[in-house]
């Protein structure tokens, strides 16, 4: 026992000489992720990834989860992250309160929202959902809820009457027992429900595309840690593993993301629709 | 063929029938409840398994997060896929959110619907159905329940098989040994052991019983055989007296059938007893007794009154060979068990009526012999003395007193002789006649007084009852009479009159003489009334008389049916009295 004592000790002692000799090389910033998923499922896509991006670049980026998407956008409002990754409505109000700059995004498709319908439900058209429930997951979920919201009332002046029901599947299922005359949702989110749910319910309309989440940076970040974050992540759409990574963002494809992709969407005056 | 239950069946009935009960109860009344309370243990386990969904299923319905409700129940039927065979939700309007497209499985005899109300504060959230198979709790309690009747039942027979042989040992066994000793002793063999049995309860009790019976029968026996042993021999003395005395000993029954016939009989009536016992007594009788016989015993048993029982009686027996002979009988009468035995002694008197007969003839013969030269001689003195009207030598003429008065006395001893004679041999003929007795007394006294004043001395009629009749032979009764006042005259002391009454009791008149001299001494009592009698029969004879004239009252008594008898007191005086029947109307 007493020749552990003297073993403990001089590993101690070797790896805190090791810790302050690396802190000289790194700087840690901190990355916010919207909490679309529970904090733990967020957690197991994302370290992979910050794990590969310090291993590339020296930089730990540390994760910082927000219970909920209005603390989420509060925080960012706030500039509490240096880098965050959020929606493209978020976006908007990010680059007003605090300068935000987009650095990377899924280029591999366009984030749309889609209202479904009971295959029998007899419905045909936006118009018939006149005065009917309609579900959704959440207020401000972007494709699901805030573009189909403002899409159907700006752009089909269709009243009707919201009910969140908190997730994407609650949404579908609420449509097919009948709870909602529709669901608004997104292709991706339709597509992994079981068949027979599939099966009993038809698109009846696609909102307008957008460009998916970026990933942004709070203008504090030095340029040159910016260029250097962005380059890495783009170097991880090269190569498989990283490529993997990604994709249970997801991104499947990676590529630059512009403030310019995010500009459209102002015109659907999304802030009106956008519950606090 | 009767079947018998011996006492060890009996002592296994029972327990046979608790088995049966408990077999019963098992399988009729606990087993169907263990199975109702384990199905309703089940549906409340289940019924509280959905009601732990209950928080989370009422969150996700405010939420309308029927994504999340599906997960619940999906991951509950995962949970419980073994009992679990459908759950349905709906909502407070009925509308079923889960699930969408399974069906309802068909109903088994395990399934359960178990349908529960999704409530918060009286706010009705939706209904859950749940159809549970119970099929794995079932079994399971089943096995339970069946390891458990079959432990019973094991223990049962176990404790049962403890208390039969408990049982045997205690009861079976002893009662065994009970029974067969006393089956021995039943067959009359009380020289057996009586067993112990030690057992401190009813059968040790009972044993205890029977061997202190058994004892008691055993001591008894013993008595009964010294008893036996000693009626045996009294039994041989008595017939060995009965067969050495030379009287004839009878015993009959209330007919008058021969019950026995001892030796002496045997000589007597020269019949053996073989033949004679279980005949009629008549057998041994002359022919005119005999057919009075049956009215003598018919009187006997209605009012007890007898002939010959108690008395002695001379009468005539009958042998063999129909000769008739003098018989003195005396009859006794016992009851021996209920019934009336009569011994009869009898005495054949054939030699001493002979002798009595001679002595008689004798006696007659002599003082007849004796009267006539008497009688002549004393007319023969009285012609000298008064006849003849001589004037003789003093010195001759009391000579021929003393001579007088000698004849005399010698005539009444030889009538008097004469007298008992005849009424011995009964020549006697009473001539009777109904009369007054006071008369009758008065005129006796009257007769007797001169000789009272010989004595100095008078009879005095103290008390005298009037109009009472009697029948008797006045002369006779006139005897005895004399008799008994010229005896009271010569014991009565000088001037002490003797006291004549008479008195009646129930139907009988006593006529009683008292005197008051010295009595009769204790000696004499017993011969008084025996012939040549006298008080004071010594040398000085100072009252005089024959000793005859009691013996001659008595006879003479007895022949008019009535009785003499006396009462004396030493030194106080003398009562003799004769008791006559009064006549029943005058």
């Amino acid at each position: 026992m007493n020749k552990k004592i003297p073993l403990f000790f001089l590993f101690l002692i070797s790896s805190l000489f090791s810790i302050s000799v690396q802190a000289e090389k790194k700087r840690t910033y901190t990355i916010g992720i919207v909490p679309q998923f529970e904090i733990r499922h967020i957690r197991k896509i994302w370290n992979p990834i910050l794990n590969e991006i310090e291993k590339n670049t020296g930089i730990k980026l540390k994760l910082i989860g927000s219970p909920t998407i209005p603390d989420f956008e509060n925080e960012f409002n706030a500039g509490k992250f240096d880098f965050a990754y959020m929606n493209p409505y978020h976006i908007l109000l990010a680059k007003d309160s605090q300068g935000y700059i987009p650095l990377v995004r899924d280029n591999g498709r366009k984030l749309h929202g889609i209202l479904v319908v009971r295959q029998d439900s007899g419905i045909n058209s936006v118009k018939d959902l006149n005065g009917k429930k309609i579900a959704f997951p959440a207020p401000n979920a972007l494709g699901a809820s805030l573009l189909m919201r403002a899409n159907l009332t700006n752009d089909y002046k269709v009243k009707f009457k919201p009910i969140y029901v908190k997730t994407h599947s609650s949404v579908y299922l609420n449509v097919v027992v009948k709870q909602t005359s529709a669901g608004g949702g997104v292709q991706k989110t339709l597509n992994q429900q079981r068949d027979n749910i599939k099966g009993a319910l038809k698109i009846l309309h696609k909102t307008p595309s957008v460009a998916p989440h970026p990933l942004a940076a709070h203008p504090r970040v030095s340029a040159e840690v910016r260029e250097q974050i962005k380059n890495t992540f783009l170097a991880l759409g090269e190569n498989v593993i990283g490529r993997s990574l990604l994709a249970k963002v997801p991104m499947k494809k990676i590529g630059e993301a512009k403030m310019s992709d995010y500009t459209p969407l102002k015109k659907f005056n999304l802030e009106k629709f956008y519950v606090k | 063929m009767q079947l018998r239950f011996g006492i060890r069946k009996k002592l296994l009935l029972p327990l046979l029938l608790g088995q049966a009960v408990i077999i019963c109860v098992l399988l009729f009344i606990w087993q169907p409840n263990q199975l109702e309370k384990a199905k309703q243990d089940f549906i409340q386990d289940q019924t509280n398994i959905l009601k732990t969904l209950n928080p989370s299923i009422i969150q996700n319905m405010l939420a309308n997060d029927l994504a999340e409700l599906h997960t619940i129940f999906e991951n509950s039927q995962i949970i419980h896929q073994n009992e679990w065979r459908y759950i349905q939700l709906n909502d407070p309007d009925h509308k079923q959110l889960y699930p969408i497209f399974s069906s309802k499985p068909k109903d088994t005899n395990t399934l359960l619907k178990i349908k529960i109300t999704i409530e918060e504060n009286d706010e009705v959230f939706g209904y859950i159905t749940l159809h549970t198979d119970w099929k794995g709790a079932k079994n399971k309690e089943l096995k339970n329940i069946y390891q458990l009747s079959i432990f019973s039942i094991f223990l049962f027979v176990i404790i049962a098989a403890f208390s039969f042989i408990l049982q045997t040992s205690w009861i079976f066994t002893p009662i065994t040994k009970l029974k067969n000793i006393t089956s021995q002793i039943s067959k009359g063999n009380y020289t057996t052991t009586f067993p112990d049995i030690n057992s401190n309860d009813e059968i040790g009790e009972l044993s205890q019983t029977f061997k202190l019976m058994h004892e008691n029968i055993k001591a008894y026996q013993n008595n009964l055989q010294g008893t036996l042993n000693v009626l045996e021999n009294e039994g041989k003395r008595l017939r060995a007296i009965l067969d050495t005395t030379p009287d004839a000993i009878i015993t009959l029954n209330k007919l008058g059938i021969i019950q026995s016939f001892n030796h002496g009989a045997e000589n007597i009536f020269e019949y053996n007893s073989d033949e004679i016992i279980g005949l009629s007594i008549k057998i041994l009788m002359p022919q005119d007794f005999a057919n009075s016989h049956d009215h003598y015993m018919e009187n006997f048993k209605n009012n007890g009154e007898s002939f010959v029982v108690g008395k002695n009686r001379e009468l005539f027996g009958k042998k063999k060979n129909g000769n008739e002979f003098p018989i003195d009988v005396v009859f006794n009468v016992k009851e021996i068990n209920n019934e009336l035995l009569f011994t009869g002694v009898i005495r054949d008197i054939t030699e001493r009526k002979k002798i009595d007969r001679l002595k008689d003839e004798f006696v007659a013969t002599v003082s007849h012999e004796l009267r006539t030269p008497l009688t002549a001689i004393k007319g023969s003195l009285d012609l000298i003395t008064k006849g003849f009207n001589l004037k003789l030598p003093e010195q001759a003429a009391t000579m021929l007193d003393v001579a007088n008065r000698n004849v005399e006395r010698l005539l009444t001893l030889i009538n008097s002789i004469l007298n008992v004679s005849k009424l011995e041999s009964g020549e006697v003929n009473f001539m009777l006649e109904p009369f007054e007795i006071k008369p009758f007394i008065q005129n006796t006294i009257e007769l007797n007084q001169e000789y009272a004043k010989k004595y100095s001395t008078t009879f005095k009629c103290t008390w005298c009852h009037d109009n009472i009749m009697i029948t008797a032979d006045i002369d006779r009764l006139e005897q005895v009479m004399s008799n008994l006042l010229s005896n009271a005259a010569k014991y009565s002391p000088k001037d002490i009159p003797v006291e004549i009454s008479t008195s009646i009791d129930n139907g009988i008149l006593r006529v009683s003489v008292k005197d008051f001299g010295p009595g009769i001494p204790e000696d004499f009592q017993d011969t008084l009334f025996e012939k040549f009698t006298q008080s004071d029969s010594g040398d000085t004879r100072e009252v005089g008389g024959t000793g005859l004239g009691l013996s001659i009252s008595k006879m003479i008594i007895e022949n008019l049916g009535g009785r003499i008898g006396f009462e004396t007191s030493i030194g106080k005086g003398t009562t003799f009295y004769f008791e006559l029947p009064i006549n029943k109307e005058k």
